[in-house]
């Protein structure tokens, strides 16, 4: 399992880090673990990706990475300070510097607000600033996300959703995070403008050198953004590694299939597609053995008694499988160099 | 999908322009109940100026008149008094009292709603269990009980009014504010470190405000009808006071021989309650329109 | 027949304070016997209100105009008991949202009969084994077993397939799907879009979606719409390696792709104009790299498939 050469990863470079963290919710049945173990970290400048689909725990583990929910057992630590269980009031300081950008920019700005208003919230909740200085900094945010400082009277409702999301942007530059998490942050928006809020996350990235989590189901995009991709299945990480090694060579079924899923530009990936039967059970009704069992086109025997634990590779990559690399997907890589 | 163009629709500090724009732009309903509502008012802040003789000015020389344009425009009662100057009278008290009532509840009911909407568990069950008993309570009748303790002064009908209407209240408010706080923009002030106070007053409060003029208007029509049947119980104000309710009370004895001294009450009563209703219906109308403006 | 669709000059206006504004704005589209045809376009393209025009069942606000011919009938004209006949038997529609178009209080089964007998002469055995036969062709295991199924007990996809199933079950000519996967999970909408691929019978598909590889995915032809227009249109493989249009073009790089050498993506500038907004021109100009005094003067008409004054020639990157 642990090898030599791999590069254990070095916690304390980590600006942000979840260790053995499980979420339970409760739930009329039950409990529901919708977190399952999961040890996740971010390093200075590098983006991590969470990939999986709905109920695979991926927006609940991005969110208790805020802090928005006790974890049932693990740990977060931010900077090597444990946050875990910081009173709201101690936790201050974090969320200065942990921030978040939602999916829906309609639901995530009161569209009362005025812009003003909406990107000076948190600085007003943590700096004493007056009114001319509050509106100054509101300017400055707004024009660093492409929109005009002329704008900062208009109301939320009045805008456009890309241009919403990039008010949302603002908003969560405004404490000068070193992190930023972002669920979905352009599913929600047109093609044209997904594009234009793509570009300006890596411009902002460049400009500060802000962490990103990104939380996303389009791998497209996460494989134009991500260093590093982290798969999620059923509350559990099953693979995770370079962005770059885990698109080009994945070594869990469940990642080969999701990329096999991403619809197609060409025919050969449509015909060779690994298209996977039903749809991920619930995490209530865990299946015995390795959770994907039911769904996985190479499972056998021992997959439907033993659980695989997240293990490391001699390519450094971890994957929580049997047999890993069986499965591989035709993906249309495009070859153009840069323009 | 909004417009940049599209013209705002919001509350600015009062300018008369911005004033009579969305008076021009609200439901006709609107329109016509907050201007009768507002001449009402009038009548119950100036009410002396709109007096034809004292109202307290008994006459048993002029009793039991009927109606006529020259003396007694609606009759006059058994003491004598004059009927159309004791329902300008009694302005002052319904309008009053309700108005006392709706503040006072309005202030419970959004206090103990917004409470165990936003707190969790114990909290939210022990006072949501709270605003059911609160509704599940027979209302004139806990009414009854406590004005047969605190007394029957204008005040204490008031606050009595207003300890009783609040369920109503709590409960809406409650249910809006379970779906308010879940809103993302809620959640994203939480994680920028903004306080629950605060984010009560800048999302939560700002959000309700259309909804809980809706509601106000009707508790006060609720507690207009409360009010004038506590009197009419001999329940409300102290006897020989001009309200409607105790002039309908007092009209009762002469129903087969001054039947026309229940008609100015009556009609002040019907009247005054259907523009508060028609005002809680406007302003329903009102804010359907904007939310379908809006969803646009 | 050839043509399972025949839609002429339609336009869908809306009013507004301002007098009528049209979301669609002259639409001619020809939809033949088993083609599946994608309409491509962002939100406020108006492809959505093409599509509910074409069942009419748009908005009651919304005007009409124009032809949409099924079976030689007039949707647009002909009164409505005319059109109810025709929908749900010869055109019917797939939406995005399975559980708030499915009926929550009864079963699946009696949902799918009751289309199968409203128009058809059946009785109630035949009908069943129709339904269970069309429930077994949209790929639901067990379907004897979901039946009695109601909506909200069933997953995302297979709600889908139901809704797949209660187009396809009176063999209609054409099945009008609107964003048929957008609320799905990815390994769930890829099996949705073999369905819609491969296993829609004889029915002619007409796919309405804002993402280009969802088109490409399903469907023979592409059609893409920009603020109420078609502005160009094809085969899947020319519009993917030679878009004419610069928007069809812009849409493309705007796409991020597997490209190891990850080459900055190119977003097309500002937003798509609103329904009331006037624009003089062609409607893309503000917002195109090609366009000159020309574009800003005149609307270009639709010509050798592509509705641009300066189409641009040659493959794309």
């Amino acid at each position: 399992m642990s090898n030599p050469i791999s590069s254990q990863p070095d916690l304390n470079s980590a600006l942000l880090k979840a260790v053995d963290l499980s979420i339970t919710f409760r739930v009329p049945t039950g409990s529901l673990k919708a977190v399952d173990n999961v040890s996740f970290q971010v390093k200075a400048g590098e983006t991590v990706a969470i990939v999986g689909e709905s109920g695979s725990g991926k927006t609940t583990l991005a969110l208790s990475l805020m802090r928005t929910n006790p974890p049932s057992s693990g740990s977060i630590y931010f900077e090597n300070q444990d946050v875990t269980n910081l009173s709201e009031k101690a936790l201050k300081d974090f969320r200065k510097k942990v921030q978040m950008v939602f999916q829906d920019p309609y639901s995530s700005l009161d569209p009362r607000m005025t812009v003003a208003k909406v990107i000076g919230e948190p600085l007003r909740a943590h700096h004493k600033l007056s009114k001319s200085e509050l509106r100054e900094q509101a300017g400055k945010l707004l024009e660093a996300v492409g929109l005009s400082a002329d704008l900062l009277d208009r109301r939320a409702s009045q805008f456009s959703g890309g241009q919403r999301q990039r008010i949302a942007i603002a908003r969560a530059l405004a404490l000068n995070p070193q992190v930023l998490i972002a669920d979905e942050p352009v599913s929600a928006l047109d093609v044209s403008t997904q594009a234009q809020i793509v570009n300006l996350l890596q411009r902002i990235q460049e400009e500060r050198n802000i962490s990103y989590v990104l939380v996303s189901h389009d791998l497209r995009l996460v494989y134009h953004l991500a260093t590093r991709v982290v798969v999620m299945y059923l509350g559990r990480v099953v693979e995770e590694g370079v962005c770059d090694d885990v698109v080009s060579n994945p070594q869990h079924p469940y990642t080969a299939a999701l990329l096999s899923a991403v619809p197609a530009l060409d025919e050969a990936s449509r015909k060779e597609r690994i298209v996977l039967n039903g749809a991920p059970p619930s995490p209530i009704a865990r299946p015995t053995g390795c959770s994907f069992h039911p769904r996985c086109p190479i499972a056998r025997e021992q997959c439907k008694t033993q659980t695989p634990e997240l293990q490391q590779l001699p390519n450094g990559r971890n994957v929580a499988c049997f047999f890993p690399g069986e499965l591989q997907p035709h993906i249309e890589f495009s070859t153009s160099t840069k323009e | 999908m909004s417009a940049e163009a599209k013209p705002t629709e919001v509350v600015m500090p009062f300018s008369r322009k911005k004033f009579a724009k969305k008076y021009n732009r609200s439901p006709l309903t609107l329109r016509i109940s907050s201007t009768f509502l507002g001449l009402l008012f009038i009548v119950a802040i100036f009410q002396p100026l709109f007096y034809r003789v004292d109202p307290f000015l008994a006459d048993l020389g002029l009793r039991l008149q009927s109606p006529s344009l020259g003396g007694a425009w609606l009759g006059t009662d058994g003491l004598g008094q004059d009927v159309f100057s004791r329902v300008i009278a009694g302005f002052r008290w319904s309008l009053g009292i309700a108005s006392v009532g709706t503040i006072l509840g309005g202030f419970i009911g959004i206090t103990l709603g917004i409470s165990a909407a936003w707190n969790r568990n114990r909290v939210r069950i022990v006072l949501s269990r709270i605003i059911d008993i609160g509704i599940s309570f027979p209302y004139l009748i806990i009414a009854v009980t406590i004005v047969s303790v605190v007394g029957r002064g204008f005040w204490a009908l008031g606050l009595t009014l207003g300890l009783v209407c609040w369920p109503t209240i709590a409960r809406v408010v409650y249910a809006e504010t379970l779906t308010l706080r879940e809103r993302e923009y809620v959640t994203a002030a939480r994680l920028f470190g903004v306080t629950a106070f605060r984010s009560i007053f800048t999302h939560i409060l700002p959000a309700l405000r259309p909804t809980l003029q809706v509601i106000a208007a009707f508790v006060f029509a609720d507690l207009l009808i409360a009010e004038s049947g506590l009197s009419f119980l001999g329940l409300g104000a102290p006897l020989g006071t001009p309200t409607w309710g105790n002039m309908l009370n007092e009209s009762r004895t002469y129903l087969a021989t001054a039947p026309w001294m229940m008609l100015g009450p009556a009609v002040a009563i019907v009247l005054t309650i259907f523009t508060a209703n028609l005002l809680g219906e406007g302003l329903n109308a009102r804010e359907q329109a904007r939310s379908t403006r809006v969803s646009q | 027949m050839i043509n399972a669709v025949e839609v002429k000059n339609l336009k869908v206006s809306f009013p507004t304070p301002a007098g009528y504004s049209a979301v669609v704005r002259g639409i001619n589209l020809t939809i033949k016997a088993g083609e599946r045809v994608a309409i491509v376009g962002e939100s406020g393209s108006g492809k959505t209100m093409l599509g509910l025009s074409m069942l009419g069942i748009q908005p009651t606000s919304a005007k009409v105009e124009g032809e949409v011919l099924i079976n030689g009938v007039d949707m647009v004209s002909a009164p409505d008991s005319v059109a109810r006949k025709l929908r749900g038997k010869d055109i019917s529609m797939v939406f995005q949202e399975p559980l708030t178009s499915l009926n929550p209080v009864r079963t699946v089964s009696s949902q799918l009969s009751e289309s199968v007998t409203r128009h058809t002469n059946l009785n109630k055995k035949d009908a069943a084994a129709k339904v269970l036969e069309v429930l077994t062709a949209v790929g639901i295991p067990s379907p004897a077993e979901r039946l009695k199924a109601y909506p909200h007990q069933l997953s995302g996809g297979l709600r889908q397939r139901v809704m797949i199933a209660l187009a396809l079950i009176n063999n209609p000519q054409l099945v009008v799907a609107d964003e048929p996967t957008t609320a799905l999970d990815a390994t769930i909408q890829a099996q949705i879009l073999d369905l819609l691929r491969s296993g829609m019978g004889d029915a002619s598909l007409m796919l309405i979606t804002h993402d280009l590889a969802v088109a490409a995915d399903v469907c023979n032809r592409i059609v893409v719409m920009y603020a109420g227009n078609i502005v160009e249109q094809g085969p899947v493989a020319e519009i993917l390696s030679t878009p004419k249009h610069p928007y069809t073009r812009g849409l493309l790089a705007a796409i991020p792709r597997f490209d190891p050498a990850r080459p900055a993506l190119n977003p097309i500038p500002g937003s798509p104009p609103q329904i009331t907004e006037i624009v003089s021109g062609c409607r893309f100009a503000s917002r195109c790299n090609y366009a000159d005094h020309v574009c800003q003067a005149a609307e270009p008409a639709f010509e050798n498939n592509v509705a641009c004054f300066h189409p641009v020639i040659g493959a794309t990157r």
